[in-house]
């Protein structure tokens, strides 16, 4: 189209803008050069805000002064010799690139200025002539309606973005839920077998039965056991609900200092050191419940997983690399056979080291609440050298 | 079918135990009973009587699928390498509290499983056991 015009219009160059948002952007550059020369097609660019001409292409394309009153008059404006026109005689950028003749052309659709040409010819005075004009006003119609159309089509491309990425999430969090309910009915199986299995021996004949006093205590086991279950299922259902709550100013150090203060017991039977170096970000704005949930279960796995062949030393760090904050947990324990593991290591109840407490659901919980918060964590291991988690955040879901 | 002289049991859920035990009284399936919290004190356990104490190794073993240390599978792939003099009279059924249909097919197509046995054993389930075994 930008082609089209300038070759009847007899421009040099040319420029078509479209109101964005109340601003003025440059969409689409036509050149006769690039016409003439090797069949270039004008190019469309991302659109460039009409202030960020400098910015991004280097130089000044066009008069804002010739822009700003167009949009505003809404009516053309013709320059047989802009640089000694006196309406435009205070715009540097007129004066000094001594432009000749200059087009500024109103699209107008529906009543409203939907975009604005701008043409420049800078050979001769005056080459706008009134018959060039008309052919102009010809096609304005066809312009304001090709423009309507591409913005349009604009909107559509970036809706079905949008929808695609809904999608894509849609999917993964049914499969996360269905996982969820896989896992849930798989764990509550066992106790509900064993409770059946007990209640059915129980002897109702001779209730003085020594065997009964046996079977009460398991069946009181396993329906401890299915109520702690349930318990962390509703916990962790809830944290996807909660990602959206209040937000508040968190403290890092502040943080690490209360949570080795809760860990106390531990820290002193394990005779491990913590050390921390926050200075590299900033306090960050968010969920402080699932913050202490993180470092807790980080730091006290730590001590938990320690290596009694050396003084356990955990190490937290912050770093920002280019727009991610990433927070780092290092320690030199007995590490992760991640070969072996790294499958099963987020899992719910996955547990990997034998005679150590715990009900493996600390790093699943982690994980569910980093990715609740829109964050990511890996994990790199060495078995008894050590395990490092990193915790990955966009700067501005933190800020 | 006779009683059998000797069952195992290895499963990490004492109440499931404690299920075998009395029906395994009740109707007098075994002579012996011994039951297992832990796959691999069962395993030393079974390497130590395979050298020591040959007749004594169970006729029957009930193995969970699902337990922390290592799974029913792990626990195959180690008993596997007793000597087969000894483990080729074992009948080993595999237990589990969930019909998970890659399971059932994972014991129907294993050499060294008999049978499969869905939780809680019960005296039908057991009766089951004793036909499996008789034929």
């Amino acid at each position: 189209m930008m082609d089209i015009i300038i070759e009847n219009v007899g421009a040099q160059n040319g420029y078509l803008l479209l109101n964005r948002k109340q601003k003025w952007t440059i969409e689409a550059v036509g050149n006769i050069q690039t016409f003439n020369q090797q069949k270039q097609d004008s190019f469309i660019l991302e659109s460039t805000p009409l202030e960020k001409q400098r910015e991004i292409f280097g130089q000044q394309l066009l008069s804002e002064a010739v822009i700003q009153f167009v949009g505003r008059t809404k009516k053309e404006l013709v320059l047989i010799d802009a640089a000694t026109d006196e309406r435009f005689i205070t715009d540097g950028f007129i004066r000094k690139k001594k432009i000749k003749s200059l087009l500024c052309f109103p699209v107008i659709n529906k009543g409203q200025i939907s975009g604005l040409l701008y043409l420049e010819n800078n050979l001769v005075a005056g080459a706008f002539t009134s018959k060039r004009l008309k052919v102009l006003r010809l096609l304005s119609a066809q312009i304001a309606i090709s423009i309507e159309n591409a913005m349009l089509y604009q909107r559509l491309e970036k809706q079905n973005k949008e929808l695609k990425l809904l999608n894509k999430e849609l999917v993964t969090q049914n499969q996360d839920l269905q996982q969820f309910a896989y896992i849930t009915s798989h764990n509550l199986r066992e106790p509900a077998s064993t409770i059946l299995g007990l209640a059915k021996l129980f002897d109702k004949q001779n209730l003085a039965n020594p065997i009964n006093t046996q079977i009460i205590d398991n069946l009181e086991k396993s329906a401890l056991n299915m109520n702690t279950i349930i318990k962390d299922l509703n916990y962790i259902l809830s944290i996807k609900k909660d990602a959206e709550d209040a937000r508040e100013l968190i403290d890092l150090k502040v943080l690490t200092i209360s949570i080795k203060q809760s860990l106390a017991k531990q820290m002193q039977a394990s005779g491990a050191i913590i050390e921390y170096d926050f200075s590299k970000v900033a306090p960050i704005y968010s969920l402080k419940g699932y913050w202490h949930s993180i470092f807790y279960n980080l730091i006290s796995n730590a001590i938990k997983y320690r290596s009694e062949k050396r003084k356990p030393i955990i190490n937290i760090q912050s770093e920002t690399v280019k727009d991610l904050i990433i927070i780092s947990f290092s320690d030199n324990g007995i590490g992760i056979d991640l070969e072996k593991y790294r499958e099963n290591l987020f899992g719910m109840y996955k547990r990997f080291h034998v005679h150590k407490e715990g009900k493996g659901l600390g790093l699943h919980l982690v994980k569910t609440q980093i990715e609740a918060m829109g964050g990511t964590i890996q994990v790199e291991s060495q078995v008894e050298i050590g395990t490092t988690f990193k915790l990955l955040f966009s700067k501005t879901i933190l800020s | 079918m006779g009683k059998i002289n000797y069952l195992v049991v290895i499963d990490d859920n004492p109440g499931n135990n404690l299920i075998c035990r009395i029906l395994v009284q009740n109707e007098a399936f075994a002579n012996e009973f011994k039951d297992f919290l832990s796959p691999m004190e069962a395993i030393d356990y079974l390497k130590k009587i395979a050298v020591e104490h040959k007749e004594a190794f169970p006729e029957v073993i009930f193995l969970d699928i699902n337990m922390p240390e290592m799974d029913g599978w792990e626990f195959l792939n180690s008993f596997r390498e007793l000597p087969s003099e000894v483990t080729k009279n074992c009948k080993i059924f595999m237990v589990s509290s969930s019909i998970y249909s890659k399971d059932l097919e994972r014991a129907a197509t294993h050499d060294l499983i008999t049978g499969f046995i869905t939780k809680p054993l019960t005296t039908e389930r057991l009766a089951e056991v004793k036909e499996q075994l008789s034929s």
